[in-house]
């Protein structure tokens, strides 16, 4: 075994008695050795920073934390808000664009003379609801204003407005 | 009461502190801020040499903790979570440009101990030199020696913080160990 060999398994933690026995027989290799071991001392000796480090750590850590939370509430209130201004806007305007249509005016007038008026309803009423018969049938007629609609009722059973 | 039921206890207090933090308890936050700022903060050190940007890396660490608090299930995932964002906050800090590591002969103090103020000032003057020296090294082998030989951790957790192999862990901190060896030599400080 080389001293290079053997420095390279002792930084590697290794243990043999063909390391051992090359280390009890070269004195560089011991020194290498204990120096290995020395650095590791100082290196487990370096666990503590000084003990004021903490202290502002800990505070800013807290600060930054506390504002971290207001700044991830925001954007949910924010967007909240916009939900609510929403659906205020559609329960209040929706009535406003409902058109408004006026009650039509509903009068009834006679047919004109010589007009012919057959119940044709007349049979397939019968059929379908009898009940209904004694209703006189109605007949809307739609105006060019709209406000206006004609309406004829007819006696079913004799066929006379 | 027995170890494992005391083990189990403290695990469910800890898991009381993380599931109270998740409902946005911050006394439990800085509970938990006080139980890992040394894991975060000395790991930053010794990541990026300088002990104010070692906190402004360990503020961002905790940040993102309380950022992804919803996403830890247990107290046991919190650790390695931890080391792995203060790995790549302290990278991204370097990317940035953060300033070169230096000694740290203006900030650091010596921990104190039983032992006298020779030995102590030794102590200090070979934590210096170490520092220097992990200065020097490359950025990988840089975190691997330090989570492993001054975080404790073992070689498969090193390896999983870092998302690589083993194999490859080893190999970086057996270099990086053979690299502090040949500057020790070439400075005399064998």
């Amino acid at each position: 075994m080389t001293c290079e060999d053997c420095r390279a398994w002792l930084a590697l933690d290794e243990d043999s008695a063909e390391l051992a026995d090359h280390v009890k027989g070269c004195e560089e290799c011991r020194r290498f050795e204990a120096g290995l071991a020395a650095d590791r001392a100082v290196l487990a000796a370096m666990r503590e920073p000084p003990a004021d480090a903490y202290a502002a750590v800990r505070a800013r850590a807290l600060a930054e934390a506390r504002r971290g939370r207001t700044r991830r509430v925001w954007p949910w209130v924010a967007a909240a808000a916009c939900v609510l201004a929403a659906v205020a806007g559609v329960v209040f305007r929706a009535p406003l664009r409902e058109p408004v249509r006026p009650e039509p005016v509903l009068f009834a007038v006679n047919p004109p003379v010589g007009w012919n008026v057959v119940p044709v309803a007349k049979r397939r009423a019968r059929r379908k609801a009898p009940a209904v018969l004694s209703e006189p049938l109605r007949i809307e007629i739609q105006t060019a204003d709209p406000n206006v609609v004609v309406i004829w009722l007819v006696d079913r059973e004799k066929g006379t407005s | 009461m027995t170890e494992d039921e005391l083990a189990g206890l403290a695990e469910s207090q800890k898991t009381g502190v993380l599931q109270r933090a998740k409902a946005g308890d911050e006394a439990a936050f800085r509970e938990l801020i006080d139980v890992y700022q040394r894991q975060v903060i000395n790991t930053a050190w010794r990541m990026l040499g300088r002990l104010d940007d070692a906190q402004d890396a360990g503020q961002e660490v905790f940040l993102r903790l309380f950022r992804s608090l919803r996403k830890l299930t247990s107290e046991d995932a919190i650790r390695p979570w931890l080391y792995r964002v203060t790995v790549n906050v302290c990278r991204s800090a370097r990317k940035r440009g953060v300033r070169e590591p230096v000694a740290m002969e203006e900030t650091y103090d010596p921990p104190s101990g039983d032992c006298g103020p020779e030995e102590a000032a030794e102590t200090a003057q070979r934590m210096r030199w170490m520092m220097r020296a992990l200065a020097r090294l490359p950025e990988k082998e840089r975190t691997a020696l330090v989570l492993r030989e001054i975080e404790g951790l073992s070689t498969k957790e090193v390896a999983e913080i870092l998302d690589s192999s083993e194999t490859t862990v080893r190999s970086q901190i057996s270099v990086a160990r053979t690299k502090l060896r040949k500057m020790a030599s070439a400075e005399g400080r064998e």
